[in-house]
């Protein structure tokens, strides 16, 4: 059963993207997955369809480094925008760094649902889907 | 005027204007009646018709527009009273206004027209229109009066006439019916008559018939009663017995006797008929009497016209009685008048006065005997013209002098000469007098009038008319002319507003019958602006049917002088009483009947309100607002109880806002009509007061917490008084001593001495001063004491001797102390150095002298700039000198000279000595050398300069771990994840092709990690590099050859590159991280260069104290700084979207950088490029 509309996967790393992308798509409960390659591009999306629901993301799996703006930058344009959208959105930031720093850093942000490591096995997506 | 007996005709060819003013009439005036007419003509129909009121007039109107309806208006005899109002919207048009006046408008009402205005005016002609009517009618009832007057002389006149005709006809018919009688006699037979002694009828002659109307045979055979009315026949049986016995007594018969009487007879047809009977005796042959004869003569006529006569005559008599009239006829010829009995009553004569032309001259009042005669000879004789002249006469039996009117018409003969006068005369002498009073008081009054040079005014009080005389207008400094048109509004206008009112109440006073008259002294306007004062007198003179008043007359005299006269004594009276101006007084007065407010010019500079006339609330609304409660009960009471009030309260003076007090008493007359005030400033007082509490306060405060304590003793030392501070001061309690001898333990060394003092002071007089001594304390200590000491007298008795004593305990000690520092400052380890104001030195302590290696005489007078070097900056003296003349404590270190040339570090303490009165009188510093503490000092810093550059490195190494920690963490962390998630998709596929692209995946991973790791490896080899030597590189020449290796690159991004290193054109540093840095710069800037400029790359050094700033600057895309600031440096870290981007040229330039102790940092804006700078330090140049 698909209980998850539109997932939104921002991250640069194209063969992580690729692989991670692959493995939401066997878990069969994603209907749509939108890549976005650094958080300004994610960002625009989420502005232009502000109004309308179907369009927007019910999850957005975030990297943290990226060009342009990263994980970090665009959660603080979220926060700023959020209360605009008509749309509760439910955000992982999903990292390769495991330095303590950032994971204090993101247990300070609202937002922000959890903090994943890569990779995510597709139980742990899974898992993660079966909750929303 | 009632408004419903208004009628306003509004004439305007706009239809929408008819209907607005209409519906404004109908507001303004609910009852009127209004009128409306479209056109010109229509409208002049219209007022012919309706006689409006008032008249509403369009000026531009189609046909006849409005100055030609208005001047048909005024040009016709009925409608030109009524006043008209022009209705323009030409606001400002003057001609306009002007041509309108000249046709004879009254007013003028501009569009759109205000209800109020509309009113105001239309009121206004109204009252125009009245007073026009009651002018007119005025006019009329005059007219009236004149002719009333004439008709009724003429009546009274014709009254005259026709008496004097009916007199003549009279005449006229006796002389007719004497005729007739004549006729009568001779015409008509009397009737002869006989009878018997019984009365029995025996003859009677046939003119009976004629007589009475019965025949012969008829009258014989009547009895006595059918013959007479039966008075007359009883009077005619009566009168037969009578005859008969009368005369058959007789002896003899008396043939000759006779007897005439009167008898009515009974006529056949009714009537009575009066005979006048002669009777005779009738004698036989024997001389026997035997009957009686009569005559009877028919006198019926005759009587009857005498009897119309007399009537007449009588009728004549109390006509002329009444209107006291007399009549007369003069005789020219035989010099002789008649006249009737008033006449005779009037003149006060009898029937045997000489009535001739003579007597009647000395009838005539002396005064004017010669005139009277004049004009009788002259008018009436000679010019033959009929008398008539009023005169005075002396009336004969009294003498009083009466006034007589006379009339006399002429008579001619027909030769036309004067035979007769008949005529009237009346007694006018009341009437006279009444006028001659009237004349009299009129021309006294106009005397009066004239001596006092008195205004006169004549109001009439339903109209409002007012007439006033020249003088009325000379008093205001007028013509008549200039007041006009007169009316009660031309005095309203010139009368002084509170007068006016109380003027009216006077008035209407007056009306009521409380006042015998009007008398006011009022204040009017003069022309001049001036006020003046009139004295103005007035009663009502005539009053209405309806008991209304109206018409009042009055007299306005000049009584300024005499007012200014009084005015000057009040003010001067009041100048003396109150001093006003100069104490600040000021008074001020209010009716509260009319709320006339009026304050005085001290009241005036009290609230500061210049030559303002102030209203009662501007007054109260300069208080302040917490007064105003207390103020309202004052204000009611004061009102309502007649109860005066004495109030203090502030105010804020109107011209300056300043806070004054102000002290305010009040009183009411009795009837409560006026309130009198004066007002006070009281502010200097208050402050004063305020003074003296705080003074009296200190005062207080000193005496309690005075040091000296106060006593008093008698004769034999026993404590009478002692003041508050006996226990504080000496230790003893003063209550427990009253009465008894204070127990002062004085010091053994003291006592002699004090002993004598005193009895010096008992016995001498002589003051104790300041006599300072010690006394021993319950507890054994010392206390100090100075005691003074003086004798008191009352009544020049000696009565106490009075002592004030001091603790000076802790002064002594303060002494003593002082003593000891003294002591401590000679001996002081710090040097010590006193300057005066100016800075030259007045005292320097032994340690002074033993540091510096002066001797205190050789400084004394000099400036311690002797001292002075110049290590120690020009700041730091500009400083402490700016410090301590503010009075404050300047602290800080100079590097002094000693006398032998020797440096040394002093630590210096400056602070100012200021006297009682704050004033700067010296400079003390105190110094200590410190040169040994300062070589110490100095080993410090370098120690703790040594740390802080080996935390800075530890900081920045740590900074790099961390670093290296998020690169592991990430750059090698990222590709391990990546193959650790193939291996496992690896795991799970099964097709060939998944697997292949699987596998192809691996190599960029792979890659990427491997280039991570070079790059890591180069970087910990910078970091390592402690080998690396430096050197001195030609900039210029570095960037050449770095340059020429990127000759491909540089060319086909079309850039140009600057170079501005003139300042410094050398860096010391190594010339392998130099050329990499200068690489990685460039490089960066061709990368992200725009594309909408060619590439313009500038290298530049500065010169910065000790180090080189190199910078290179690019107009490529930028950074956004907000965003990527802090991330810039780090490795793995890209900007743009750029596919060479990689992330590693700026960390591996901060690497180098940092590895030679140098900074780098970037400024940019985005879209317009970026420079970054590199600071390469201790150049050394």
């Amino acid at each position: 059963m698909k209980n998850v509309k539109n997932l939104f996967l921002v991250d640069d790393d194209d063969i992580f993207v690729f692989l991670t992308k692959t493995t939401i798509e066997r878990t069969g409960q994603v209907e749509q997955t939108t890549v976005f390659t650094n958080g300004q591009l994610a960002l625009d999306s989420i502005l232009k369809n502000k109004n309308n629901p179907e369009l927007l993301p019910d999850v957005i799996l975030l990297d943290l480094t990226m060009p342009i703006l990263d994980g970090w930058q665009f959660l603080e344009e979220f926060d700023l925008i959020k209360n605009l959208i008509s749309k509760t959105i439910t955000i992982y930031i999903l990292s390769s760094s495991m330095a303590p720093h950032d994971m204090e850093r993101a247990k300070h942000l609202s937002s922000i649902t959890d903090y994943l490591i890569k990779p995510v096995t597709a139980d742990k997506l899974k898992h993660l889907l079966d909750k929303l | 005027m009632e408004n419903r007996k208004i009628k306003i005709l509004s004439i305007d060819d706009n239809l929408d204007n008819l209907i607005s003013i209409n519906a404004l009439l109908k507001e303004a005036f609910p009852e009127a009646m209004t009128f409306a007419a479209t056109n010109g003509l229509r409208g002049l129909e219209l007022a012919a018709k309706e006689d409006p009121h008032v008249i509403l007039l369009d000026i531009i109107m189609p046909e006849m527009d409005g100055f030609e309806v208005c001047r048909r208006l005024k040009a016709h005899d009925n409608l030109c009273n009524i006043p008209v109002i022009f209705v323009t919207a030409l606001k400002e048009d003057k001609l306009n206004r002007v041509k309108a006046l000249e046709y004879g408008a009254e007013a003028f009402l501009s569009k759109p027209i205000e209800e109020i205005e509309l009113k105001a005016q239309i009121k206004a002609m109204i009252k125009i229109r009245q007073a026009n009517f009651e002018k007119l009618n005025r006019e009329l009832r005059l007219q009236t009066l004149v002719e009333e007057k004439t008709k009724e002389l003429r009546a009274a006149n014709e009254v005259t006439w026709e008496l004097l005709e009916k007199l003549k006809k009279e005449n006229e018919a006796r002389k007719k019916s004497e005729e007739r009688y004549r006729i009568i006699n001779e015409k008509i037979s009397d009737v002869v008559w006989l009878m018997d002694l019984t009365g029995k009828s025996l003859f009677v002659s046939p003119s009976i018939e004629n007589f009475t109307g019965y025949t012969i045979e008829e009258y014989l055979s009547q009895t006595i009663q059918e013959r007479f009315t039966p008075a007359s026949a009883k009077l005619a049986a009566d009168s037969l017995k009578q005859e008969v016995n009368y005369q058959l007594s007789l002896k003899t018969p008396q043939k000759d006797y006779r007897k005439i009487m009167e008898l009515e007879y009974r006529c056949k047809d009714g009537a009575i008929k009066i005979g006048e009977i002669l009777i005779t005796p009738f004698f036989d042959e024997q001389n026997k009497l035997s009957g009686l004869h009569g005559v009877t003569r028919d006198i019926t006529e005759r009587i009857k016209s005498f009897q119309d006569l007399q009537r007449s005559e009588a009728f004549l008599a109390e006509t002329q009685r009444i209107a006291n009239l007399g009549s007369y006829s003069f005789d020219f010829i035989k010099n002789i008048w008649t006249s009737s009995e008033i006449m005779d009553a009037i003149f006060g004569i009898d029937t045997t006065f000489d009535k001739t032309l003579e007597g009647w001259t000395s009838i005539l009042h002396p005064d004017l005997q010669k005139t009277m005669i004049e004009y009788f000879a002259q008018e009436v004789i000679g010019k033959k013209n009929d008398f008539d002249k009023v005169y005075k006469i002396m009336r004969i039996n009294d003498r009083e002098e009466r006034w007589v009117h006379g009339i006399g018409k002429l008579r001619f003969d027909l030769n036309n000469q004067l035979i007769e006068m008949v005529g009237t005369v009346q007694d006018i002498t009341e009437l006279k007098h009444v006028e001659l009073k009237l004349s009299n008081e009129r021309q006294r009054l106009e005397g009066i009038l004239e001596g006092t040079h008195a205004g006169t005014w004549e109001w009439n009080i339903q109209t409002g008319e007012t007439v006033f005389n020249e003088r009325w207008a000379e008093i205001l400094g007028y013509t008549l002319e200039e007041i006009s048109p007169m009316s009660v509004a031309t005095w309203e206008k010139l009368s002084q507003a509170e007068d006016l009112i109380a003027s009216n109440i006077l008035i209407e006073k007056h009306i009521k019958g409380e006042l015998d008259y009007y008398e006011f002294e009022s204040r009017m306007k003069h022309k001049d602006g001036s006020w003046i004062w009139v004295l103005d007198r007035g009663k009502i003179m005539q009053w209405n049917e309806h008991g209304e008043p109206l018409l009042m007359l009055g007299t306005h005299q000049d009584i300024t002088e005499r007012k200014n006269t009084e005015a000057a004594l009040i003010k001067s009276e009041e100048n003396l009483k109150h001093g006003e101006l100069i104490s600040k007084f000021g008074n001020w007065k209010l009716n509260t009947e009319t709320n006339y407010f009026e304050i005085s010019d001290g009241a005036r500079n009290i609230f500061g309100l210049g030559n303002n006339t102030p209203s009662l609330a501007e007054i109260q609304h300069m208080r302040l607002p917490e007064y105003d409660a207390m103020m309202d009960e004052a204000i009611r009471a004061l009102k309502m109880e007649r109860k005066p009030y004495d109030v203090e309260y502030k105010i804020k003076r109107q011209n300056d806002g300043e806070i004054i007090d102000i002290q305010s008493k009040a009183e009411a007359n009795i009837e409560g009509t006026n309130i009198f005030g004066i007002v006070q400033d009281i502010s200097k007082y208050k402050k004063v007061e305020a003074e003296l509490r705080k003074s009296e306060a200190l005062f207080k405060t000193v005496v309690q917490s005075s040091m000296n304590l106060t006593t008093l003793s008698d004769k034999d030392d026993l404590l009478v008084f002692a003041s508050a501070q006996c226990q504080a001061v000496i230790g003893i309690p003063a209550e427990k001593y009253l009465g008894k001898v204070l127990p002062l333990i004085v010091h053994p060394e003291d006592k002699e001495m004090i002993r004598e003092k005193w009895e010096t002071l008992k016995e001498m007089g002589e003051d104790i001063l300041h006599l300072e001594y010690r006394i021993i304390n319950e507890d054994g200590t010392i206390r100090w004491i100075s005691h003074s000491a003086k004798q008191v007298f009352l009544d020049g008795k000696l009565q106490y001797n009075q002592s004030t004593i001091r603790n000076i305990t802790d002064h002594k000690i303060s002494e003593n102390k002082i003593r000891q520092l003294s002591q401590a400052v000679e001996q002081s380890p710090t040097s010590i150095v006193i300057t005066d104001k100016l800075g030259n030195i007045v005292y320097t302590n032994p340690m002074f002298s033993k540091s510096s290696g002066y001797s205190a005489e050789e400084v004394l007078g000099q400036n311690p700039r002797i001292l002075k070097t110049e290590y120690t900056p020009k700041e730091t003296y500009q400083e402490m000198w700016s410090t301590i003349r503010e009075g404050k404590n300047w602290l800080g270190e100079f590097y002094n000279k000693k006398k032998n040339g020797e440096y040394f570090w002093e630590d210096v303490l400056i602070s100012a000595i200021t006297n009682d009165k704050g004033e700067i009188t010296n400079f003390i510093a105190i110094k200590t050398d410190i040169t040994d503490r300062k070589l110490e000092e100095k080993k410090k810093d370098l120690a703790e300069l040594d740390l802080l550059l080996k935390t800075k490195t530890l900081t920045s190494a740590n900074q790099q771990l961390t670093d290296f920690i998020n690169v592991i963490s990430h750059n090698i962390r990222g590709p391990l994840v990546n193959l650790s998630m193939l291996v496992e998709f690896l795991e799970t596929s099964q097709k060939e092709e998944d697997i292949k692209m699987l596998l192809e995946k691996f190599k960029p991973v792979i890659n990427n990690l491997n280039e991570t790791f070079d790059e890591l490896l180069e970087s910990l080899q910078v970091r390592n590099d402690k080998e690396i030597t430096s050197e001195y590189i030609p900039i210029k020449d570095l960037v050449k050859t770095t340059t020429d290796g990127m000759e491909v690159e540089i060319k086909r991004a079309g850039a140009r590159i600057e170079i501005d290193i003139e300042e410094a054109p050398v860096i010391y540093g190594p010339t392998l991280y130099l050329k990499s840095i200068i690489y990685n710069l460039i490089s960066n800037s061709l990368k992200y260069r725009s594309i909408s400029r060619k590439p313009l790359i500038k290298i530049k050094t500065k010169v910065v104290n000790n180090n080189i700033v190199l910078s290179v600057t690019d107009n490529g895309l930028g950074i956004d700084l907000s965003k990527h600031k802090h991330n810039l440096f780090k490795i793995r870290r890209v900007f743009h979207e750029h596919p060479d981007a990689k992330g590693f040229g700026l960390y591996m330039t901060k690497t180098q950088v940092e590895a030679i102790g140098g900074e780098i940092w970037v400024e940019s804006i985005p879209n317009e490029g970026s420079t970054f700078f590199i600071e390469f330090k201790n150049q050394s140049l």
